[in-house]
């Protein structure tokens, strides 16, 4: 007989028809659905292949624990693979294919790996390629293999087409989970007036409510908790969300699936939600998932667990079958037996206790179920989908006493107890205890003090209990965040379905064997990865005892469902074996997500140009419009170059270069770093962090600095103006800018807390505007009212106010390039119009604009150090700086400096190479002498690299051990990466005017 | 005199020019800083800043979280030793710092360091969750205080002008990918843009 | 993540601070020419299994530097105050 969907009943729409599609076949599916009703419905009953044996697997639950029926959802960029059929939503135009089968889930060739079975067991590939393989390519041989056949779903290749948004919450009290226990916790804490949020993974509130028949006294109460909630304003509802992880200070990570249950968003709105939540108090109801039967053949497609198959019953109306067994031993099944029974279905109610509750078996037997107490199913009979049952007669141990007989069936229900959802709690770092009497897991008390566990989350009991359970959870949960009205009543429980309470007299049931002790046919413990009990036995054979090594071994809890239905039998199996106690076992650790959530939910909007922010300086506008390419500098965006007709970056910067050197240029610096040093301690403050003294610079001055780190090497340079008797300008190299700034305060606010100094960031404040070049100060001379810029008047390192069209502005006389050079300093938001109005007054002086480029190529040809000299391995002698350090005060870094292996005189010092040929060296290239092997670290490397317009060749700076002694010496500059080798002189690092005349023009 | 050009102008310009929808659940623009100084001291910080402070006609350096005005000048205490002071009148504030007793105050000019981004609008509420880690309800964040944060990482101040507008202090540099962030999350609500002159005399909000 | 109580802007997630290792060593005097004081400052900390005092600079926020104790097992943070008030 076949699965159906039942003539009425269920809380499906059958007014909203959808059209849902599986494996390219039409299925009939209603709003209401989810993809595995609608398959079950449909007869549709294989659904995939297991992960190694490619065994035929059917829907197996009706929630977040399915591991048989994941599917690949969607199409070309909304792809997705490993896709719970329990958890999607159907919808009109759903696409959905099986995976890991090949051509197709019911003719799969790899289904021939059963016959590798006895090969390719637990710890199969540990074995098989390491011993005498080891140390040859047979594993990366077979890897390629291994590789194509491993996994589930195949994951998307194009680009995501969705929106998605982070957001941030705050609330008194969180609730996770909308069943009865949350609702009644929700209305206690909203009662009282706290900030609640409640949040539901389903699309409706009411769990385990929702598996109720329709029209059970259930639907009342659901529906006043619910219009009670929705009516105060303080209490918000998530539906479709999940709590995913708890962390650190009460923080957790919901996903909200917004339009995951429609085919594509609304225009301009997320699909998926991140919300982080910062509660003060949580109350966990999250409730249980059931956990399986061990027996021989209990992966059969029909083989299903029995509240999900009363939840197919009744929430979606589809009768799994015709004549079912339904195998239990507690308490929770005989609901799910009178549903069937009630719907027409044969049922045959197979207890392993020997003494059920009266009320239940009288009840049953009166509702036409065939009740065998003492009996357990023993294994699952038949190809590709069950049709039959070997029941006997066990022990309590689960041994069968006497022969099996077989009943014809075409669903097995099992039910085998339930396990607390704990794994939030868990994720606080917190050890679950084993209570054996409910043979579950628990939260332990209030180890946790800002969480609160309600109902069958902690195994609290039935219906009444857990709806009492959480309106308490939830009320002192109000008590601690201090909301005063009161709570009022609980509300009164609705009359419970039989067998509510799955914690009384529970008779644990870990593998049904038969009389020997072994089970009838391969016993699956994780469906998903496809661990038996033989794993189990062989991983304890081998002394992999231990739950850690078990689970690693086995790869048991290890799949997309994370062990939900098989850690427990798992690990009460192993304890069987080391005759110990489930207790003693324990379990592995719980970590987040609680459910597979996607990354783009986490990425949220910051993808793409979003990704992380961008600085721009108040010129750029300018830069773009007059097609400078730009280019990254950390987050700045900076102009690389200014390509004139069909220029590539080299012929653009080599002109750019030549023309500062031969007319002027003018370049952006605005992305220094530049921070106000204030106060009456502001040059002792300088004097300390910077190598040089600075108690005797005058206002109008300025000074180049160089700054340590505490362990001694080179930080940060830059110079430095004095604006006033304790005000200072400091500037920064780009990217060092706000460390030097944080480490500034923080010896202000640790260290040196008497020093009256304050540093504050004025980067943004001040644009700043290089003009460089032998006619600068000619340029300069037109433009700049109000202020002396003759030679005499404005040497190097000096400064002075002026103005520029009205603009008050300072002018810097500072060189990086080497020529006569000012930095132009403007308050920002008139930068643009400054350089502009430079720009046309440069006319007459053939005045270009240079990017970071030509910038870099001049600063080399001069023997600057920069960014990669000053990488943080080097040190001031290492730099040939040594001579800047004073030698009459301490500095940051004065003792740490002159450590043994700083000061070893074969150090790598600075140089300059002049390459051999066409060819530039690569930065990073390492420096060899002229004859020899060429292994190892070398004797050096090179820092910057440039081809040299002014001196017509390629140039580099580097680092070469004894370099000062070596002027003239031939080196090979290899770069292994490329597999290339150059052939340099070392000369002067200062190639380009060594005396300095041009900048001192 | 040369223009003083805010990096939105153009920004703001464009959308305001495709978007006249002026009844949207939010409203984004662009508001005048008018003059912002820095004022910080040391050990005797109080003391040293009340001439300052009683010019301007404030009594006591003020908590952590309040927006003080009085006679078009606002005071954010934004650190144990620093304020800020923000008037449209550069002249009201060059006469307050002129009482500073000599050595014992930092005054910092950072009139060309910030930009100001209003939001406002029904979906506020919606909006600035998304865009800072703070809880914007109004019992949490009252009108007329202020806090410090981050927006896309940038360090930026947030002020409350009313139960559905913030204004939102941000560095000069970052202005641009902060602006176009905040379109982004404003997108799902739909947005229109106001298109103020920044470099007009506006008016500061009053309490 | 760690939800850090500023005493000037309250409580706020961690990614506003920037961590500053160790607050319990105490830089030498600028005087201090013994290479020795030096290294155990820059180099040696130790590793605490429990309380810990420890600096986080508050970088989107007031820029004030804090010694916050933190308990390195359990993350539960017993106190901040801000660091110029606190000598180590």
């Amino acid at each position: 007989m076949t699965a159906s969907r039942l003539p009425t009943g269920g809380r499906i729409d059958r007014s909203k028809p959808l059209s849902v599609t599986f494996d390219g076949r039409p299925i009939d599916a209603f709003a209401g659905d989810s993809l595995a009703s609608a398959l079950l419905a449909n007869d549709e009953i294989l659904v995939g292949r297991s992960f190694k044996y490619h065994r035929p697997r059917g829907v197996f639950s009706a929630g977040v624990e399915e591991p048989n029926a994941l599917v690949h959802l969607r199409t070309g960029g909304r792809h997705e693979p490993n896709a719970r059929a329990t958890m999607v939503e159907a919808f009109d135009g759903l696409v959905a294919n099986a995976q890991n089968a090949w051509p197709s889930v019911r003719l799969d060739v790899r289904a021939a790996n059963q016959l590798l079975a006895p090969f390719i067991g637990a710890g199969f590939y540990y074995k098989t390629f390491i011993g005498p393989f080891r140390g040859t390519r047979f594993w990366m041989f077979c890897e390629r293999f291994i590789r194509r056949a491993a996994g589930m779903g195949s994951p998307g290749t194009l680009e995501d087409p969705d929106r998605y948004e982070t957001v941030n919450l705050f609330c008194d009290v969180l609730v996770v989970g909308g069943g009865p226990a949350g609702l009644s916790a929700a209305l206690a804490a909203g009662r009282a007036g706290a900030q609640v949020v409640l949040v539901e993974q389903d699309a409706q509130l009411g769990g385990a409510l929702l598996s109720a028949p329709i029209g059970d006294p259930s639907d009342a109460w659901l529906e006043a908790i619910r219009s009670e909630l929705s009516a105060m304003s303080n209490v918000r509802v998530l539906t479709r969300a999940t709590v995913f992880g708890a962390y650190d200070h009460d923080v957790y990570g919901v996903v909200e699936r917004v339009w995951d249950h429609v085919a594509a968003a609304p225009e301009g709105q997320p699909r998926q939600r991140f919300a982080v939540v910062r509660t003060k108090r949580t109350v966990m109801a999250t409730g249980a998932i059931e956990r399986p039967l061990v027996f021989g053949g209990n992966d059969r497609p029909g083989v299903m667990l029995a509240g999900a198959v009363r939840s197919y019953v009744n929430r979606y109306a589809v009768l799994p079958g015709r004549h079912m067994v339904v195998a239990t031993n507690n308490d929770s099944a005989y609901a799910t037996a009178r549903d069937l029974a009630a719907a027409g279905a044969d049922v045959t109610l197979v207890d392993a206790r020997q003494t059920v509750p009266d009320e239940l078996a009288s009840q049953s037997r009166a509702e036409g179920v065939d009740l065998r107490p003492g009996c357990a199913v023993l294994s699952a009979k038949g190809r590709g989908r069950v049709a039959g049952a070997v029941i006997a007669p066990v022990s309590e141990e689960g041994r069968a006493t006497a022969p099996g007989k077989t009943i014809a069936c075409d669903l097995i229900a099992v039910s085998g107890g339930w396990s607390p959802t704990l794994h939030l709690w868990s994720q606080r770092q917190q050890k679950p205890v084993f209570d054996a009497e409910k043979a579950c897991f628990v939260p332990a008390g209030d180890t946790v003090p800002t969480m609160t566990c309600a109902g069958d989350a902690r195994a609290a009991g039935g219906l009444a209990t857990a709806i009492a359970d959480g309106f308490a959870a939830g009320e002192n949960a109000v008590i601690a965040t201090g909301a005063t009205n009161a709570a009022g009543h609980v509300p009164e429980a609705p009359e419970p379905w039989p067998g509510d309470d799955w914690t009384r007299g529970i008779a644990p049931l870990w593998t049904v064997t038969r009389a020997d002790g072994k089970p009838a046919g391969k016993a699956f413990v994780d469906l998903q990865n496809d661990v038996t009990t033989s794993d189990i036995d062989l991983a304890h054979r081998e002394g992999y005892q231990a739950v850690e090594h078990l689970k690693r071994y086995t790869t048991t809890g290890m799949a997309t469902d994370q062990g939900k239905l098989s850690n427990v039998n798992a690990l009460a199996r192993m304890a069987q074996l080391r005759d110990a106690e489930i207790a003693d076992v324990g379990t592995t650790t719980f970590r987040p997500p609680y459910t597979p959530i996607t990354i783009g939910a986490l990425a949220g909007n910051e993808t793409g140009h979003h990704f992380r922010a961008t600085r721009l300086t108040t010129i750029d506008e300018w830069h773009r419009e007059h097609g400078a390419v730009m280019t990254e500098a950390g987050a700045w965006l900076r102009p690389w170059y200014y390509p004139e007709a069909g220029e590539d970056v080299r012929a653009a910067y080599v002109r750019e270069a030549a023309h500062v050197r031969q007319h002027v240029g003018i370049v952006d610096v605005s992305t220094l770093g530049k921070i106000a040093v204030q106060g009456p301690d502001a040059a002792e403050f300088l004097n300390r962090i910077y190598i040089n003294g600075w108690k005797t610079l005058p206002v109008g001055r300025l000074r180049y600095g160089v700054m340590l780190r505490e362990d001694g090497f080179v930080f940060d340079d830059g110079a430095t103006a004095r604006l006033g008797e304790h005000d200072y300008f400091m500037s920064t190299t780009t990217a060092n800018a706000a460390p030097v700034l944080a480490f500034a305060e923080r010896l202000l606010q640790t260290a040196w807390t008497d020093l009256e100094v304050h540093v504050t960031s004025i980067t943004d404040q001040w644009a700043a505007i290089a003009v460089a070049g032998p006619k600068a100060r000619d340029l300069l001379a037109t433009v700049v009212g109000d202020a002396d810029l003759s030679r005499e008047a404005l040497p190097n390192n000096h400064f002075t106010h002026g103005r520029i069209s009205g603009v008050e502005v300072r002018v810097h006389r500072m060189s990086y390039s080497g020529e006569l050079a000012y930095e132009i300093y403007v308050p920002a938001l008139f930068g643009r119009a400054v350089w502009e109005a430079l720009i046309a007054a440069g006319g007459p002086f053939n005045l270009k604009p240079y990017g970071t480029e030509a910038m870099g190529a001049l600063r080399v040809e001069k023997g600057h150090v920069a960014g990669p000299e000053l990488e943080g391995r080097t040190t001031l002698n290492d730099l040939r700086l040594e001579g800047f350090a004073s030698t009459k005060k301490p500095f940051v870094g004065s003792v740490l400096r002159n450590r043994p292996a700083l000061t070893d005189a074969d150090r790598p010092t600075l140089v300059g190479l002049e390459i051999d040929g066409e060819v530039g060296a690569l930065p990073g290239s390492l420096l060899f002498a002229a004859a020899g092997p060429t292994e190892g670290r070398g004797e050096g490397w090179v820092s910057s690299t440039t081809y040299s317009p002014a001196l017509g060749r390629n140039i580099a700076m580097g680092l070469l051990k004894n370099g000062p002694s070596r002027m003239g010496e031939t080196v090979r500059v290899v770069d292994f990466v490329g597999d290339r080798t150059l052939k340099a002189t070392v000369v002067s690092h200062h190639f380009f005017d060594p005396e300095g005349e041009r900048q001192n023009a | 005199m040369l223009e003083r050009r805010s990096p939105l102008a153009d920004l703001i310009e464009a959308s305001a020019a495709g978007m006249h929808d002026q009844h949207a659940p939010l409203i984004l623009g662009e508001q005048a800083l008018g003059a912002l100084w820095q004022v910080a001291g040391w050990q005797d910080f109080e003391t040293a800043v009340e001439p300052v402070l009683s010019v301007l006609g404030f009594a006591g350096l003020g908590d952590h979280r309040s927006v003080r005005v009085s006679a078009g000048t606002e005071c954010y205490r934004i650190a144990p030793d620093r304020i800020l002071l923000r008037c449209l009148d550069v002249g009201v504030l060059s006469a307050a710092l002129n009482k500073a007793p000599p050595g014992r105050l930092a005054a910092l000019d950072l009139s060309h360091a910030r930009i100001v981004i209003r939001v406002s609008g029904e979906a506020t509420v919606d909006l600035m969750p998304r865009l800072a880690p703070l809880d914007f309800a109004v019992p949490t964040f009252p009108i007329d205080s202020f806090a410090q944060t981050g927006i896309h990482g940038i360090a930026v101040l947030i002020r409350r002008l009313s139960e559905e507008a913030f204004d939102l202090l941000v560095p000069v540099t970052w202005a641009v990918s902060v602006w176009e962030w905040v379109c982004e999350n404003a997108r799902p609500f739909g947005y229109g843009v106001e298109a103020s002159p920044p470099t007009s005399l506006g008016s500061l909000p009053h309490p | 993540m760690l939800r850090i109580p500023c005493p000037i802007c309250g409580l706020r997630d961690e990614t506003e601070f920037s961590y500053g290792g160790d607050a319990s060593v105490k830089r030498p005097a600028m005087a201090e020419t013994d290479p020795k004081a030096w290294m155990d400052y820059v180099f040696y900390r130790g590793n605490p299994r429990g309380r810990h005092l420890e600096y986080w600079h508050h970088v989107q926020g007031c820029r004030q530097w804090l010694v916050v104790e933190r308990d390195t097992v359990s993350h539960v943070i017993s106190g901040c105050r801000l660091a110029r008030e606190v000598s180590p």
